[in-house]
């Protein structure tokens, strides 16, 4: 599996880096417009992301935005199998998931990051334990 | 001499039709290859030495072209070029030049000739250029041909002029703008003596001549179009240049199509005028720079007093925290006021320098009016506390659920009333209220109202309120403090926001404030960020069916405000005063969750926790979900309840947005999700065990998450200080907002809650609230940096 991570913290970076690193390649990217653009290079080089970590409240491009315009990218490129997107967002700012499960997001993670909920919210998009995937 | 031998001219050739060709040049060679290639090409051709000889062939037969040598001994090209110009006009004149005589050739195009060849060329060139020259006489023939028919078509105007009366012709004569009557090419026809004047020097009439030969080149252009398009029928205006020599002057001419086709010009010299425009664009701008230059001024001086008083009040408050004699508190506590409030003095003069230089641009965002009115509310509530006043919040069913403007700045207008209100109230009510006026057109006029029980206002000192930098007399600086400038910024915010404020008030009974502003409805949909946070978005939630709470509280205004916010959210309720009615309710029925007060009467809050655990008090559910309501400096209870089972706490008074994220974490999370519980006994300041179980007991990852946090949030920090400090509020939101992240994540609770709330004070644009938040998070910081230093590794 092959994830984006977005975030604009640094320890919300580090947290979802490595708790995803026994899926497979973690890339990261720091605000809405460079994941928009690591999404769009990955799909050109035929190797798109298979989850994306997107943080909903950003400055610049927010989460929602980037989220849009990844799904207007498949559609575009009618790619075959669309990437699994979690919002990720602080307790407290849940009218923002709910926006997001309209643009089309499969789940969401509150920070603060909890392992187990991740694996919660990975099962939930179909994706297993990192034992069953190709390291 | 006039021949040349035979095979250097020859005879009418059968194809003789391209033309008959006189060709001059000394040398035989030359003479002998144009006359063989051009005879190829059809034309006749005879050949000359020099030019004498030349003349007495032009003498003997008709020619249509003279090919000419530049350069010859005795009487040169140029000159039997000049001859042939005005002897034979119908002649095409091409010259031939040596290749370094390029300026000679052109000066020959400009003296008449048609068209010239660089030496050496060939044949093939040599009948190129010469059918181009041919072309080129045509041409111009055709042009002066004319500009023969332009000068009969004066004639004729001229004729037909006649036609105005003396009394016109005269004050056409008299008037300063210039009158021209033109053909759509732009012949003069007729003019007056204002129209003489455009040329330098003044001509007696510009009749006969055209108009664009006579601007300046640079308008040549635009005054065709303009003629064109006026000669299409549509009347125009079209500024041109004519030539000065002190520069030129710029006129406006406006035209309209006579019936006849004929084009009508009346123009109006404009230099000064835009000589004027111009010079005061330069003083615009000018002006504009200085006022810039002005504000930089302005922000970097707030920068620059505000980051150590900063210091002053950061440190001050450390001071107060530690161990000091009464003496010493004292004046501890008059070194912290005093810093306070010259900070809000210096972000009051700020604002208002910023609305006097209009550098104060509003905000037009979907809002929620009821959840401003609601947080202005919870901002006036401790100081409403602290003095016992009675504070009370209504806005009318009628003012939409969404408008469109600036929240951030009615916010400050509601708090300046607001705390005012509160400020000058010494017992009693103070109530806010909010009503629509008038709908129309989408525009809604909203009126706000802020009433309280206070000293009041003499009569006399209505009417200059609302100026700046007034006050009441020195006595009440003095009692009360303040810049001044919090009534005058509101009236210019409210007159920004398209309304006006006024004030009845009687001495000694109260003061009623109110204003109104315009505000559009909001859009159908609100941007998912304008409702982040707020309670509004919350009922977005859908609820499986609406959860069940059970609010236990003695007070009763208490359990009023819970019930209704919880009746915001989506909730329905009960309501019971003291442990054992709670019991009986619990004993009674299913609730999903439950309020407690901890300080009840009798039976306290933990107590009835306790037993509802422990299943002694025979509850239907005894893992109810049970949050505590707790003051706020009771920093013990805390721990109390949470050891004694409870779930969560909140501290009083109730904040919407704060419930609304308990209920969302009790009521929407999965069940199999890590037990509340875990958070049990966690130190707010680093909640290590907390972090350690989220990430699975990874020692080292934790550990990683608490060392990136520490190095990495010195320079958030330092940027949330910079946004603060240059009034980037939404930056500074934006900011919090981020370090609430990365606070949540490393288990930093006392971090992660004033960062919550520096967000909520920057969407508030509280700059006091701010100011007094910022040097609590970064004691916050060092303590979390000393908290990480004593856990220490792995332990």
């Amino acid at each position: 599996m092959k994830t984006l991570v977005v975030e604009d913290d640094l320890t919300s970076r580090i947290f979802l880096q490595e708790a995803l690193a026994p899926w497979g390649e973690v890339h990261v990217a720091v605000d809405g417009r460079e994941a928009v653009l690591a999404f769009a290079r990955a799909q050109a080089r035929g190797e798109p992301y298979d989850l994306v970590c997107l943080d909903i409240l950003m400055p610049g491009t927010d989460g929602l935005a980037a989220l849009k315009e990844i799904r207007r990218l498949e559609e575009e490129t009618g790619s075959a199998s669309a990437a699994k997107v979690l919002m990720t967002t602080v307790l407290g700012d849940k009218g923002n998931v709910m926006t997001a499960f309209r643009e089309q997001c499969d789940g969401y993670l509150i920070k603060p990051f909890d392992q187990r909920k991740l694996v919660e919210q990975l099962a939930k998009c179909g994706v297993t334990a990192p034992s069953a995937q190709t390291r | 001499m006039a021949h040349e031998p035979e095979d250097d001219s020859t005879p009418d050739a059968p194809g003789g039709a391209a033309g008959r060709v006189l060709i001059v040049d000394d040398e035989l060679s030359i003479r002998r290859h144009l006359v063989r290639g051009l005879v190829r090409r059809g034309y006749v051709c005879r050949a000359a030495e020099s030019a004498a000889a030349a003349r007495d062939q032009l003498a003997e037969e008709p020619f249509d072209i003279l090919l000419t040598d530049v350069r010859m001994p005795g009487e040169s090209g140029s000159e039997l070029m000049r001859h042939v110009l005005q002897h034979h006009p119908e002649m095409a004149i091409v010259l031939m030049t040596g290749h370094d005589d390029n300026e000679v050739a052109r000066e020959a195009i400009e003296a008449g000739a048609h068209g010239y060849l660089l030496k050496p060329f060939e044949v093939r060139q040599a009948a190129v250029t010469i059918e181009a020259a041919v072309e080129r006489r045509r041409v111009l023939s055709a042009l002066l041909a004319e500009r023969g028919s332009l000068a009969a078509e004066v004639e004729r105007s001229e004729r037909s002029l006649a036609v105005l009366s003396e009394q016109q012709r005269a004050v056409l004569a008299l008037i300063e703008d210039t009158f021209l009557l033109l053909d759509p090419r732009g012949l003069v026809l007729d003019a007056n003596a204002a129209a003489a004047r455009l040329v330098v020097p003044p001509r007696d009439t510009l009749v006969g001549g055209i108009l664009g030969d006579l601007v300046c080149p640079g308008s040549r252009e635009a005054l065709l179009r303009h003629l064109a398009t006026v000669a299409n029928g549509e009347p125009g205006r079209c500024e041109v240049c004519f030539p000065r020599p002190d520069g030129e002057a710029i006129h406006e001419l406006s035209s309209t199509r006579l019936p006849e086709g004929r084009l009508l010009a009346i123009g109006r010299n404009i230099t000064e005028r835009k000589r004027l425009e111009e010079s005061l664009a330069v003083a615009k701008s000018a002006a504009e720079a200085a006022d810039r230059a002005k504000s930089e001024f302005l922000a970097n001086m707030s920068h620059e007093i505000r980051t150590p008083l900063n210091g002053v009040i950061g440190m001050t408050s450390l001071l107060l925290a530690s161990e000091l004699t009464p003496a010493q508190r004292k004046q501890a506590e008059v070194v912290q006021r005093s810093g306070k409030s010259l900070l809000a003095l210096i972000n009051d003069i700020l604002d208002f320098s910023k609305i006097e230089a209009h550098k104060l641009e509003l905000e037009s965002i979907d809002f929620d009016p009821r959840a401003t009115l609601a947080e202005v509310t919870e901002l006036l509530a401790l100081d409403a506390r602290e003095k016992g006043l009675e504070l009370s919040c209504a806005i009318a069913p009628t003012v939409p659920a969404r408008l469109r403007g600036d929240p951030g700045r009615l916010r400050q207008v509601l708090l300046n009333l607001g705390k005012n209100a509160v400020k000058f109230t010494a017992a009693g009510h103070v109530e806010l209220e909010a009503t629509l006026v008038s709908e129309r057109d989408g525009r809604c006029e909203v009126r706000f109202e802020v009433r309280d029980e206070g000293i009041g206002i003499p009569a006399a000192k209505l009417a200059s309120l609302f100026s700046p930098f007034t006050q009441l007399d020195g006595s009440f600086t003095r009692r009360f403090g303040g810049s001044g400038l919090g009534l005058a910024i509101s009236r210019q915010l409210v007159e920004l926001m398209g309304g006006r404020i006024e004030l009845t008030s009687t001495e000694g009974e109260g003061s009623r404030f109110w204003f109104t502003v315009s505000l559009e409805r909001g859009r159908e949909e609100l941007e998912g960020r304008a409702s982040a946070g707020h309670a509004r978005s919350l009922r977005l939630l859908d609820w499986p069916r609406a959860p069940h709470v059970l609010v236990v509280e003695d007070d009763e205004t208490s359990r009023l405000v819970a019930v209704e916010l919880l009746k915001m959210l989506g909730c329905t309720t009960a309501a019971a005063a003291d442990g054992p009615a709670a019991i009986e309710a619990l004993a009674a029925a299913r609730y999903d969750l439950v309020l407690m007060d901890c300080q009840l009467p009798g039976l306290d809050g933990f107590e009835v926790t306790r037993r509802i655990r422990a299943g002694s008090a025979g509850a239907l559910d005894p893992q109810v979900p049970i949050v505590a309501m707790t003051a706020r400096a009771m920093r013990g209870d805390r721990a109390e309840g949470l050891a004694a089972g409870m779930n969560d706490y909140l501290t009083k008074p109730v904040e919407s947005e704060a419930l609304a994220e308990v209920l969302a974490q009790l009521l929407g999370a999965s069940a199999s999700g890590a037990p509340r519980g875990a958070r049990a006994g966690q130190e707010s300041v680093l909640a290590w065990d907390d972090l350690l179980a989220r990430v699975m007991g990874n020692r080292a990852l934790a550990q990683r998450l608490v060392d990136t946090f520490l190095a990495d949030m010195p320079g958030q920090l330092e940027a949330l200080r910079c946004a603060i400090a240059a009034g980037a509020l939404r930056e500074a939101g934006e900011r919090a907002h981020r370090i609430r992240g990365a606070a949540a994540n490393v288990g930093g609770n006392a971090m992660l809650e004033l960062a919550r709330r520096i967000e909520l004070a920057s969407t508030a644009a509280d700059r006091g609230r701010l100011d007094e938040l910022l040097p609590e998070l970064e004691t916050e910081l060092e303590r979390l940096r000393e908290a990480a230093a004593s856990q220490g590794g792995p332990t």
